[in-house]
């Protein structure tokens, strides 16, 4: 199975070491899509499916939460899997994405073996 | 508690050896640890919680270059405007998990976006006013400083 993905973070850099990760990875990518905020994202997604978003806390325009809130909002977007890749990790933060329905947390800084085991638990899930 | 000093050096050594695949070695701070014939970037993330306060990164452009080469590849051709991401996004990192392992993951803080500029013919001397807050390091022979200040109690609702 070939997968799309959608990484959200106002860093490029941020996006290019988690398009690198994703390539060290067994998966096979179909199309990897990026935007550098929740707007961004939320207007790609009117045009393209993905099979899951890498997505960034704290972005300028509008942040993961803000576009958490949209997503779970639409009806075509609410079952979308989101794993939140952040800095941040206070359990209130965490706690708040879970209600929003996140499928995963990862924390930077993380390793590629991390990474890679949190993708895969995560589509294994999807592909149950 | 950990005093933020010994804080900094664990954090400040693990992200860089395992997330930037550096090799990292402190050394003492001196106001001419950096080449003054190049320019210095000065980076600053500011951030809301229990306390507020800052905390800043100094370096020059081949640190930047190596992280961003390590994190990147080496085929990846750093431009400038890459140094300047690369150091925003480690000081979001490094302030991030300093925070946590002071304050606990469940003490939420607010980190205000990071600011990098690049400064010439300005000497790093005056970017720490107080040295006892500094820690500096190599990170593959490339020097590097860190430092942090706080600036009271705060009073961020999350």
């Amino acid at each position: 199975m070939a997968y799309n993905f959608l990484l959200v973070d106002d860093s490029s850099i941020v996006r290019k070491v988690l398009k690198k990760n994703l390539q060290l990875t067994d998966l096979e990518i179909n199309e990897l899509f990026e935007a550098g905020n929740g707007q961004q994202a939320l207007e790609l997604l009117k045009h393209h499916w993905v099979d899951l978003i890498f997505l960034d806390i704290n972005m300028p325009v509008m942040d993961g939460i803000e576009f958490m809130r949209h997503l779970r909002a639409e009806q075509t977007t609410q079952d979308l899997p989101v794993l939140i890749v952040s800095t941040e990790g206070s359990q209130e933060r965490r706690t708040l994405l879970n209600e929003l329905g996140i499928s995963g947390y990862q924390r930077k800084p993380f390793t590629p073996e991390q990474f890679f085991s949190t993708v895969v638990s995560i589509l294994g899930e999807i592909g149950k | 508690m950990k005093s933020f000093l010994e804080a900094i050096d664990g954090e400040v050594v693990r992200v860089l050896e395992n997330w930037a695949m550096m090799l990292v070695d402190p050394i003492k701070w001196s106001p001419n640890m950096f080449n003054p014939e190049e320019g210095l970037y000065t980076g600053v993330v500011d951030f809301q919680g229990i306390v507020n306060g800052g905390y800043a990164l100094l370096c020059q452009a081949a640190f930047a270059d190596s992280v961003a080469s390590n994190l990147l590849g080496s085929d990846v051709e750093v431009q400038d405007r890459d140094r300047m991401d690369v150091l925003r996004e480690l000081l979001n990192v490094l302030g991030g998990n300093l925070l946590t392992q002071m304050y606990g993951e469940d003490t939420a803080f607010k980190l205000i976006h990071p600011q990098v500029v690049l400064k010439v013919g300005e000497g790093a001397q005056s970017f720490f006013e107080d040295a006892s807050r500094v820690r500096c390091y190599t990170g593959d022979e490339q020097p590097m400083a860190v430092g942090f200040w706080l600036t009271g109690l705060g009073g961020y609702d999350h």
